[in-house]
């Protein structure tokens, strides 16, 4: 039989289900291999389709769980059998345990930025001209010549744009503090979505996080932010049967 | 924005809050976020036409990355000083060749810019 998988823990208990519907308006309900316990419901099916109601549905399920306590989502459209989840469970219940320790208590905070990456490009290439002027004047000026040149000034563009991500980056950690248990971040200097972050907040922090998280928001008028969040903790945990 | 109360589940354990979204620019990141989800592949089609056009858009990503790995290296000589204006302009030409060959072979199989790269998870980006 095949099982639609939501997320796992050692700390779920049947009533967290209750009244909830699934995918394909299947009830979820617990299978117990060696004290984790996983939210499943019966699928039919091979895949599961990428819609809007499916994804609602798994949401639901997982957001439910996470009132009550943290656990281990699985990506959207997780399919397995009951034998292959048992495998699955015992060849890494070590694993799992101790990412479950990891997240316990604690909930995922995203954070989104968004800069005008071509004005800091831009900036850095003005004060670059004087520079480049002086280098090109002792330099041969044929097509190939030129067109390293070009390069040449396209790569300091993008050394500053990768310096100036990874020093937003690094405010944003140092802004967030202690107050971010963990945390998982992807910089994007060439693109206007620069920062891509979560952070792993222990839930008697989260008022803590959020205060610091205005504050810094505050600070940084240039730039524009996205922030989301109680999520359950997908961007800690890395669970596929 | 909406907070719940819920049930308490065990002692010491606060009640969480219901997911919020909080931006003033909800605009651009709409247009962002669709922009970066639409230039993910919903799923791979195993034909024989697609295929032809996945394993394209690898090899391509591969090529493109030590391409630019090529031109990284030859400015960083040419900044050194350890080429001559001929070796220079020898290099450049060539280069630019590479260039016009890979913008090219991009036609050829409906590939953009922007395509031609892997996401390659937590470590970010190939190029």
């Amino acid at each position: 039989m095949t099982l639609y998988a939501y997320c796992l823990s050692d700390e779920l208990a049947g009533e967290m289900l209750e009244g909830l519907e699934g995918l394909e308006g299947e009830r979820p309900r617990l299978l117990e291999f060696g004290g984790i316990h996983v939210a499943v419901s019966r699928f039919e099916g091979e895949r599961v389709a990428v819609e809007r109601e499916n994804v609602f549905a798994h949401e639901r399920v997982v957001q439910a769980i996470l009132r009550h306590t943290t656990p281990l989502p699985f990506r959207f459209g997780t399919l397995v059998t009951d034998d292959r989840l048992k495998e699955y469970l015992e060849a890494n219940r070590a694993s799992l345990m101790k990412s479950l320790a990891h997240v316990r208590d604690s909930i995922e905070m995203s954070v989104k930025i968004i800069w005008d990456a071509e004005a800091i490009k831009g900036l850095g290439l003005t004060a670059e001209n004087a520079d480049s002027r002086k280098q090109e004047e002792g330099q041969p000026s044929g097509k190939g010549a030129a067109y390293l040149a070009a390069r040449r000034k396209e790569m300091l563009g993008d050394e500053l744009l990768k310096e100036r991500a990874g020093r937003i980056a690094d405010w944003l950690a140092e802004s967030v503090g202690d107050a971010a248990l963990d945390s998982n971040v992807q910089v994007q200097p060439s693109e206007s979505l620069v920062i891509r972050a979560a952070h792993l907040v222990r839930r008697e922090r989260l008022d803590d996080y959020r205060q610091r998280l205005e504050g810094a928001k505050i600070a940084r008028p240039d730039l524009r932010f996205l922030t989301s969040g109680p999520w359950p903790p997908y961007s800690f945990s890395n669970i596929n049967p | 924005m909406v907070r719940s109360t819920l049930k308490k589940p065990s002692p010491g354990t606060p009640v969480p809050v219901e997911p919020e979204i909080d931006t003033a620019y909800t605009e651009e990141f709409v247009q962002e976020l669709r922009r970066v989800s639409e230039a993910l592949p919903p799923r791979i089609n195993v034909d024989a036409e697609s295929v032809e056009q996945g394993l394209a858009k690898l090899v391509l990503t591969l090529i493109e990355f030590i391409r630019k790995l090529l031109e990284k290296q030859a400015v960083r000589r040419m900044e050194g000083g350890s080429l001559s204006p001929e070796e220079i302009e020898a290099l450049g030409l060539a280069l630019m060749k590479l260039e016009e060959k890979m913008q090219e072979l991009k036609a050829q199989f409906g590939l953009a810019d922007e395509e031609l790269n892997l996401d390659l998870g937590p470590v970010g980006r190939l190029i």
